[in-house]
C-alpha cells in the first residue's frame, strides 16, 4: 500500500470516527453499545475532479437504469410492488444521495451518437416469476457494477459511498432470491 | 498532523474488528445446537471459517507493512445468546459492524486492499440476510441509514 501510487487525496476521517473505529475494534464489536454517528460526524463526499465527476454519472446511469427496470416490472406486474419497494426505495435514496454529490449538471451523461435511436422498452416477461428473476439477474449485475466503480473511484468517501450502494444492492438480492415461505410450501 | 485514516489504520481497526468476531461466533456456535437449529447452527460455522479466514489475511497485510498486527483482546463482552433469536440478533449486530469498519477501510485504501475490502463490506451485508436481516438501503454507512 504505498501512498505514492495512490493517484489522489480524498481519504480524509476526523477524529471521532478514529474513535469510532477504535471502539469498535476494542472488544465491543458484539456488545450493546450503539456506534452508528451522527450525520454531522459523516465526512463531506466532495467530488472536485473529471474523473471522478464522470464515475458519479456513470454510477447514476447504472442505478437509474435499475429503477426504470423496476418501474416497468412494478407497472406490468402489480402484484409485485410490495415486494419491490424496498429496493424501489433503496434506487431513489442512492439517486437522491447521488444528485447531492454531483447535481446531474456538474456529472453530464456520455452524448448519444448523432441520430441515435430512442432506447427501446425493455421486453418483460409475462410471467411474474420470470419478472422477479429478470428484476435479480439485473440487481446482481448492478452490484458488480458498482463494485467495479467503487473501486475505480479516487477519491476515498466517494468510493465508501458506492461501495455501500453495491452491498446494499447485493443485500436486496439476497433477499428477493430467497423464496418465500409460500413458496417453500407450495406444490 | 494529517487526520487521514492511512490504509494501515485501516486495516488494524479491521483486525481488531476480526478479533472480537471470531471470538464471538465462536462463543455463539457454542450456545448454538446443530440438531435443533442446523441452518443457524451452519451458518455460524461458515462465519467463523470466514472472519478467521479474514483476520489472517489482514494479519498478513499488516505484517506485510512491517508493523506489529493488534492483538486480540483477552476477553470480549459477549451478547445474550440464551435463545436462538438472540444468536441470530447478535450475529446480525456482529456483521453491520464489521460492514461499518471494511465501508471505511474501501475509502482509505486502494489498488488490492480496496478490492479486498470491497468483498468483505459485501459479504458482511449479504451475511446479514441469513440472519433475519431486512435489507438497508447504506450497509455500512450508519450516517446515511435512517
Amino acid at each position: 500500500m504505498n501512498p505514492a501510487a495512490r493517484p489522489t487525496t480524498g481519504l480524509e476521517l476526523d477524529r471521532r470516527r478514529l474513535g469510532t473505529i477504535a471502539a469498535l475494534g476494542a472488544g465491543a464489536l458484539a456488545v450493546s453499545a450503539c456506534t452508528a454517528r451522527r450525520a454531522e460526524e459523516a465526512d463531506p463526499v466532495v467530488v472536485d475532479d473529471d474523473p471522478d465527476l464522470a464515475l458519479v454519472a456513470e454510477v447514476s446511469a447504472v442505478v437509474g437504469d435499475r429503477a426504470r427496470l423496476l418501474e416497468e416490472t412494478v407497472a406490468r406486474h402489480a402484484g409485485l410492488g410490495p415486494r419491490l419497494a424496498a429496493l424501489a426505495g433503496a434506487h431513489r435514496a442512492h439517486l437522491a444521495v447521488l444528485a447531492d454529490v454531483a447535481p446531474p449538471a456538474a456529472s453530464p451523461p456520455p452524448p448519444a451518437p448523432p441520430n441515435a435511436p430512442p432506447p427501446a422498452p425493455t421486453p418483460l416477461p409475462a410471467r411474474r416469476r420470470g419478472a422477479l428473476a429478470g428484476v435479480v439477474a439485473a440487481e446482481s449485475a448492478a452490484a458488480d457494477e458498482l463494485t467495479r466503480l467503487a473501486f475505480r473511484a479516487r477519491s476515498g468517501p466517494l468510493a465508501r459511498l458506492v461501495a455501500g450502494m453495491a452491498a446494499s444492492t447485493a443485500m436486496h438480492v439476497a433477499h428477493l432470491a430467497a423464496p418465500l415461505p409460500e413458496e417453500v410450501t407450495a406444490p | 498532523m494529517s487526520k487521514a485514516l492511512r490504509p494501515l489504520k485501516a486495516a488494524q481497526d479491521a483486525l481488531a474488528a476480526e478479533h472480537a468476531a471470531v471470538f464471538v461466533l465462536a462463543h455463539l456456535l457454542g450456545r448454538t445446537s446443530a440438531s435443533a437449529a442446523p441452518d443457524l447452527a451452519g451458518r455460524l460455522r461458515a462465519g467463523y471459517v470466514l472472519h478467521r479466514a479474514r483476520r489472517d489475511q489482514l494479519l498478513r497485510l499488516v505484517r506485510d507493512q512491517d508493523a506489529a498486527p493488534v492483538a486480540a483482546e483477552t476477553l470480549y463482552d459477549l451478547p445474550p445468546s440464551d435463545t436462538a433469536a438472540e444468536v441470530r440478533s447478535a450475529a446480525d449486530t456482529l456483521e453491520e459492524r464489521c460492514s461499518a469498519v471494511y465501508a471505511t477501510m474501501v475509502g482509505a485504501t486502494w489498488g488490492g486492499a480496496r478490492q479486498w475490502a470491497l468483498r468483505a463490506l459485501t459479504e458482511s451485508a449479504v451475511g446479514r440476510i441469513a440472519y433475519g436481516a431486512a435489507p438497508q438501503t447504506w450497509p455500512g454507512l450508519p450516517e446515511l441509514e435512517g
